[in-house]
């Protein structure tokens, strides 16, 4: 059974002009590992917030593991959202704090806000936070501030903390853009170990077409609000990037 | 080199403002006649400098034997300028999140609270003193009261402002981890603004530090308060005292102010 199936989905922002998403249907199978590629403005990002009900489509439906996630509300919309993990362009850590913090933030589906405030958190919650921590190869960071990081291992702590939610699918919203070329390879490679050892699914917008052939098992190529391509990488020739990209580039 | 006729071009230099700039610098000029009209501004009355420069003679030799007293009545105005404006901090930051539109619980919290800010800023904190001043006495205290309640409304709007430019990013952060309202104010939204408002906290300070001075003409007491005595009884070797007191103290808490905004920044 999909994992995630996503049909007719229409997004118009407040004041704009045209839809963001023109009815885009999707469906995601357990373990893939799915990029989407498409020019700026092709609404990657609206559809990825769509997903994990950050931006509220018009009309469409998401169906997460066979329920209906469009009507989720309150205790239960939280529920869904930390099954999901995201991850960033610019990262979004909490600069000032230590790393071990912000992995932390990956439990507060789970913790009150005054739990998180004064660092109160379970023994086992503690253990995964480390196990992430050095599963992204950050192993004795934890008490490092995420600000005196690099880009790189920004990055990286962010992938811990979505990995210490548990989640069942993770997001990506061109998690690599802002790294030099092999930062951005190495990163693209762990979550490819992640998603090949634990089975994570992954959907991951980028705006490089060689690492979407290098790692994605299926690319989906969004243009002007409409899925252009979906298919294996292979696929991914000229002709499906000019239909993708437009002729111009 | 240079050509000899040189003239100002048109649409060349500083000066090439459009029609409606130069209509509006006249109708600033007329404004200030006016105003200059209404305050009796006159130069020629400078003739009579010399009672002035009569007046500073007397203030000599300064009472330096009044040293003591003075360093504590600074001491006091410092502790209701610190007073005030850390109380003021204190219960803005709270109900900025009400004021602000991306946190306010609802539309009747966030205008409920816009409202009371706004009405807190206007009022001047010489007045909140005096209304204070039969209920709970002369004193500093009323001075720290009118300086937290005036604050109060200042800093309320300025962090509530903060809140609303806050980048939205690390608050989406929060939300996709399934946090609620509470964890994306505390770990989206507090980290950033924290900085500015312990800026913006440490030059109220500086402010405020002039307010209590004044504070201390109706009673607050402070180096205000001695100054005004000493003023009334005219004992302008106190005065003189008293003045460089101030000069010393403004001065100090200005760079204090100063170092401090550097370093949270
Ligand atoms: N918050 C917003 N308000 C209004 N319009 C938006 C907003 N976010 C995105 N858009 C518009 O929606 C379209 C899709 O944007 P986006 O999903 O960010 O595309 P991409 O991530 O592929 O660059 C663009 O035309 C963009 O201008
Ligand atoms: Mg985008």
């Amino acid at each position: 059974m999909a994992l995630l199936v996503v049909r007719g989905l229409r997004v118009r922002y407040p004041g704009a002009q045209e839809d963001a998403l023109r009815g885009v249907d999707l469906e995601l199978a357990p373990g893939e590992f799915v990029c989407v590629l498409g020019p700026s403005g092709a609404g990657k990002s609206t559809l990825i917030r769509c997903i994990n009900r950050l931006v509220e489509p018009a009309s469409g439906q998401i169906i997460w593991d066979g329920h209906d996630a469009m009507r989720l509300k309150g205790a239960h919309l939280l529920a869904y959202r930390r099954q999901i993990g995201m991850i960033f362009q610019e990262f979004h850590l909490v600069d000032r704090l230590p790393v071990l913090a912000n992995v932390l933030m990956g439990r507060f589906g789970y913790v009150s806000p005054w739990q998180a405030a004064i660092g109160r958190y379970g023994p086992q919650e503690v253990a995964w936070a480390r196990q992430a921590l050095a599963r992204v190869g950050l192993a004795g960071y934890e008490l490092r501030r995420a600000r005196d990081l690099s880009g790189g291992q920004r990055q990286r702590v962010a992938i811990a903390r979505a990995l210490v939610q548990r989640p069942r699918l993770m997001l990506g919203d061109e998690p690599v853009s802002n790294l030099d070329p092999v930062t951005a390879r190495a990163i693209m490679a762990l979550l490819a170990e992640i998603n090949r050892r634990d089975g994570l699914t992954m959907l991951i917008n980028l705006h490089s077409v060689d690492l979407a052939r290098a790692f994605a098992t299926r690319v989906i190529g969004l243009s002007r609000g409409q899925v252009a391509f979906d298919g294996p990488p292979s696929r991914v020739d000229r002709s499906v990037l000019e239909q993708v990209y437009g002729t111009a580039g | 080199m240079r050509p000899s006729k040189a003239r100002s071009v048109p649409g060349a230099g500083l000066l090439s403002l459009s029609r409606r700039t130069w209509a509006a610098l006249a109708v600033l000029i007329a404004v200030h006649v006016w105003a200059a009209i209404g305050t009796e501004f006159s130069p020629a009355r400078f003739a009579r400098l010399a009672n002035s420069i009569e007046l500073l003679t007397r203030w000599w030799p300064p009472a330096w034997e009044l040293a003591d007293r003075i360093l504590e009545a600074s001491v006091v105005t410092i502790q209701i300028a610190l007073m005030g404006t850390t109380l003021a901090v204190l219960f803005a930051l709270p109900l900025s999140f009400l004021a602000a539109r991306n946190t306010a619980p609802g539309r009747f919290a966030y205008n409920a609270s816009r409202t009371l800010l706004t009405v807190l800023r206007g009022i001047p904190e010489i007045v909140i003193a005096l209304v204070l001043v039969p209920t709970v006495g002369l004193g500093p205290f009323p001075g720290v009261l009118a300086l937290f309640i005036h604050n109060l409304g200042v800093l309320g709007k300025m962090v509530s402002e903060l809140i609303e430019a806050a980048d939205r990013g690390p608050q989406e952060a929060v939300l996709a981890t399934g946090g609620g309202r509470g964890h994306m104010i505390l770990f989206g939204i507090l980290p950033q603004i924290v900085p500015e408002t312990l800026s913006q906290a440490f030059y109220r300070l500086e402010v405020n530090v002039r307010a209590s001075l004044v504070l201390g003409f109706i009673g607050a007491g402070g180096l205000g308060h001695e100054l005004f005595l000493s003023f009334r009884v005219m004992r302008y070797a106190e005065v003189l005292v008293q003045v460089a007191a101030i000069l010393v103290l403004i001065t100090a808490v200005d760079y204090a102010s100063a170092w401090v905004r550097r370093k949270v920044m």
